[in-house]
């Protein structure tokens, strides 16, 4: 009997001493770090990409694009391919620079992070690979402690981080965001977008994760507009492939002449 | 009074009858000649000063910046506004605009609306002035300390389904491309005037800033209405002179720099990269260290002079800080470089000179002016690879012109800042073309109605004098001379002209009065804006008055002088056997 208690104390010490730390919140930064090694691909990837936008006013729209990417450059390309109006339009980012074509015209257009894509809500800016380290840190609650929680999400009771975080630099869409993440692999699976003011303006879902090659890729995503409710979002994945893309993709020749 | 004058009013009066019809056509003429031409004149006076005045204002400077992103922002507004006041006369009104386009959500219901930021000072504006208020007050808008206050047109409440009370959250970008929203209470709501005013609403200014994430001393663009524009075409000259004085200079920055070994102060100058300027200064620096060719991946890259570098204790490949106080924040911007390459120097102005890759200015200069800001000669055989405070673009004829600049400008990769003086030529041609067309228009259909007119009225001419060939003759046997003949003929012509000018001028001037209390309710339709609160605008301006008169008298004297002409060339017999 003594033997039983003296292993349940010792059992009981060392829970105590190295419990905490195995049972420890992840740092603030930790996450971010995770999450963007989670989003950065190491390789390219080709995707078809349908997004069904709906607005109460303007009844539901379908845009198709094919989106190439190449995160270790920075650059992507969009080629719409529906519907008719929007057909061989393009966007390029070679890193440095973005533009907009215009097949009509047949010119290219220096654009900003804040030009739509396709006249959806869809901006430059959030196809743009950005690290969360570089652009948020963790917001810390009035003890000084960074706000992350665990949480479970949905009636599947996925075990998540919720962090909050805030943005570092100005020229970043939306200054607070909440984020939740499984605990295993820090997949996104949901966020939540705050204006300036503090006003909760999104909410997306990031579902149907698939792996390949190695990376998790959500295949299904969804934006509802808070502020304007009824607003809302879809984007659908299919056809993605690793596989490496020559380097003349990402160029204005390229897009010229797919756009033909 | 001379006899043939006497005898010319004589006549006046003799055939009544006849010069009254004769004199009613004439009137008539004028009347619809001075009525067209007040109407023209008030749609280019409602176009001028009032449709563009809001719309583009007469001249305005216009900033956008590229660094990361594309913005339009004036970042040290009182500096422009000062060159624009030195160099412009005859400015009537100057302002600094701050605004943008936001989606509004009323009581079940959204609209787009361009908000724009006013001031207290502005309460004294004619513009305000002269709104008619539905509810509340401008006052309750601009002078409000205790809520977000919003001034909407009756239109726009009622596409957004609200009333004097209620609230309208907004959603729009800042400045920087940050998603920003707010909840404004509607405190002043006035009545429509117009399809193009009615998209507008205002709060107060310095709100509007904190919306938009605006400092102090930025701004829009800035906006220039001249006194009583008469001439719409002298802007143009305005605004060569402003753009003649807005020169720029080289952009520097002051700063203090720290290495592990030591600091000192330098000025900074921003190298471009392209290959043009890069060949302009690797053939001016003497090297002495470093490769001067890795600047242009080195985006955080300095060139620093040997001897700078040895009171710093650095060789290229070390880094160093730099920090410099901005002229209109507290808090000090800091940044790191790395040292590529040392140069010598025979020149005293470079010795406390560095010149860094243009990114670092790129992502501070611009958003950040410094306080202290160094002077650099633009004649220096460096400047033309050096960054500049920003770009002036050139100046453009037209819309068609200034569309091409921005479009040739948003294909080109350029970054840093560009200005650009525009007037209202280029920026709403559009609606001057408008205005061309509308006045060529009504004087096409005035013409046509009045040859119509003058054509009676030539014959009625004609006809009287052939009628009274057998006076000429009895006139001309008794001992009057040809000439005298004619001048009978002219000046009584000449007199039943003017009389009928005065009362077609009399006339004309009630029926201003007569068709301007008719209201017009055409809705949503863009000739609103050519209505004054639904009413017609006439400016009956002198000249065109004394031009109508002119025209008439003119038409009047020559049909008068070649038909008297040709009757007193008659003989004698033949003009007393005439008989019609």
């Amino acid at each position: 009997m003594k033997k039983l208690y003296k292993r349940i104390a010792i059992k009981l010490i060392f829970s105590f001493l190295f419990g905490s730390t195995l049972w420890a919140l992840p740092a603030g930064s930790q996450i971010l770090a995770a999450i963007d090694e989670q989003q950065e691909m190491s390789e390219d990837i080709t995707a078809k990409v349908k997004i069904t936008q709906q607005k109460p006013d303007q009844g539901v729209r379908i845009l198709e694009c094919v989106f190439y990417r190449r995160d270790r450059d920075d650059a992507f390309l969009i080629v719409m391919t529906a519907p008719d109006n929007e057909k061989g339009n393009g966007y390029l980012s070679d890193g440095d620079n973005m533009y907009m074509y215009r097949r009509n015209t047949r010119t290219f257009q220096h654009v900003g992070r804040n030009e739509n894509i396709g006249g959806s809500d869809a901006s430059m800016g959030d196809m743009e690979q950005r690290k969360y380290t570089e652009l948020y840190h963790v917001a810390k609650d009035a003890s000084g402690k960074e706000i992350i929680v665990e949480e479970t999400l949905g009636s599947a009771k996925i075990p998540v981080y919720r962090v909050e975080v805030i943005a570092k630099v100005s020229d970043v869409k939306y200054p607070k965001m909440v984020i939740w993440l499984t605990r295993d692999k820090f997949l996104v699976l949901k966020t939540d977008s705050y204006s300036l003011s503090g006003t909760l303006m999104e909410t997306a879902y990031f579902t149907q994760y698939t792996v390949i090659q190695g990376r998790y890729i959500p295949l299904w995503q969804k934006f509802i507009d808070r502020f304007e409710e009824g607003n809302m979002s879809v984007v659908e994945l299919s056809g993605i492939s690793l596989n490496r893309i020559d380097n003349y993709v990402f160029t204005k020749p390229y897009l010229e002449n797919l756009s033909k | 009074m001379s006899v043939v004058t006497k005898i010319s009013f004589r006549n006046l009066i003799r055939q009544r009858r006849r010069n009254i019809l004769l004199g009613i056509c004439m009137a008539v003429s004028m009347c619809i000649l001075i009525l067209v031409f007040a109407f023209t004149s008030g749609i280019t006076d409602i176009l001028f000063n009032k449709v563009l005045v809001y719309m583009s204002g007469h001249i305005r400077i216009e900033m956008t910046e590229n660094t990361n992103s594309f913005k339009q922002i004036i970042r040290e507004t009182d500096r422009f506004m000062r060159i624009a006041e030195e160099t412009v006369d005859g400015i009537g009104e100057i302002y600094s605009e701050v605004g943008s386009f936001v989606r509004c959500l009323g009581n079940g219901k959204t609209s787009n609306v361009v908000l724009i930021g006013m001031s207290s000072d502005d309460l004294d504006d004619p513009f305000l002035q002269q709104m008619k208020m539905v509810e509340g007050s401008v006052e309750d808008v601009l002078l409000n300390t205790e809520e977000d206050a919003i001034f909407l047109f009756q239109q726009t409440a009622d596409d957004l389904n609200v009333k004097l009370g209620d609230t309208v959250k907004v959603r729009l970008n800042t400045f920087s491309g940050q998603v920003q929203s707010a909840v404004l209470t509607v405190r002043a709501i006035a009545e429509s005037q117009s399809m193009f005013m009615d998209m507008v609403s205002f709060m107060r200014e310095d709100k509007c800033r904190e919306l938009l994430n605006m400092r102090e001393q930025e701004s829009i663009g800035i906006v220039m209405n001249m006194k009583n524009l008469e001439n719409p075409m002298s802007v143009i000259e305005k605004a060569n002179k402003l753009h003649a004085a807005l020169k720029p200079d080289i952009a520097g920055i002051t700063a203090g720099v720290t290495s592990l070994n030591g600091e000192s102060e330098l000025d900074l100058l921003a190298l471009l990269t392209d290959d043009e300027s890069m060949a302009i200064y690797t053939d001016y620096f003497t090297v002495t260290a470093g490769d001067i060719a890795q600047l242009k991946d080195e985006k955080t890259g300095i060139l620093l002079g040997e001897q700078k570098a040895q009171e710093l204790g650095v060789v290229p490949g070390d880094t160093l800080s730099f920090s410099y106080r901005p002229r209109f924040d507290q808090t000090d911007r800091a940044d790191e470089l790395k040292v590529v390459a040392l140069f010598s120097t025979n020149s005293p102005e470079l010795n406390n000179t560095a010149f860094v890759h243009e990114e670092v200015f790129y992502n501070n200069y611009f958003s950040y002016l410094p306080e202290l800001e160094p002077k650099f000669a633009e004649e220096h055989p460096l400047a033309p690879a050096l960054v500049l405070q920003y770009i002036l673009l050139d100046r453009s004829a037209d819309s068609d012109a200034y569309m091409k600049k921005y479009q040739d400008l948003r294909k080109g990769e350029w970054k840093g800042a560009v200005v650009d003086v525009q007037t209202m030529y280029e920026t709403a041609s559009m609606i001057i073309s408008l205005q061309y067309v509308l006045n060529f228009i009504g004087m096409a259909a005035v013409f046509i109605l009045f040859a119509v007119i003058l054509i009676g009225v030539i014959n009625t001419l004609r006809m009287t004098i052939r009628e009274r060939t057998r006076e000429i003759g009895t006139n001309r046997a008794i001992g009057m001379q040809r000439a005298d003949i004619v001048n009978t003929f002219v000046s009584e012509i000449f007199f039943l002209a003017v009389i009928s000018c005065v009362v077609g001028l009399i006339i004309a001037l009630g029926l201003m009065q007569l068709f301007s209390l008719f209201v017009f309710d055409l809705g949503k339709n863009p000739l609103t804006m050519l209505l004054v609160d639904g009413h017609l605008h006439f400016v009956p301006r002198i000249s065109l008055i004394l031009l109508s008169c002119y025209i008439i008298t003119c038409i009047s004297f020559c049909i008068a002088f070649f038909t008297s002409r040709r009757a007193s060339k008659m003989s004698v017999a033949e003009a007393l056997r005439h008989y019609e």
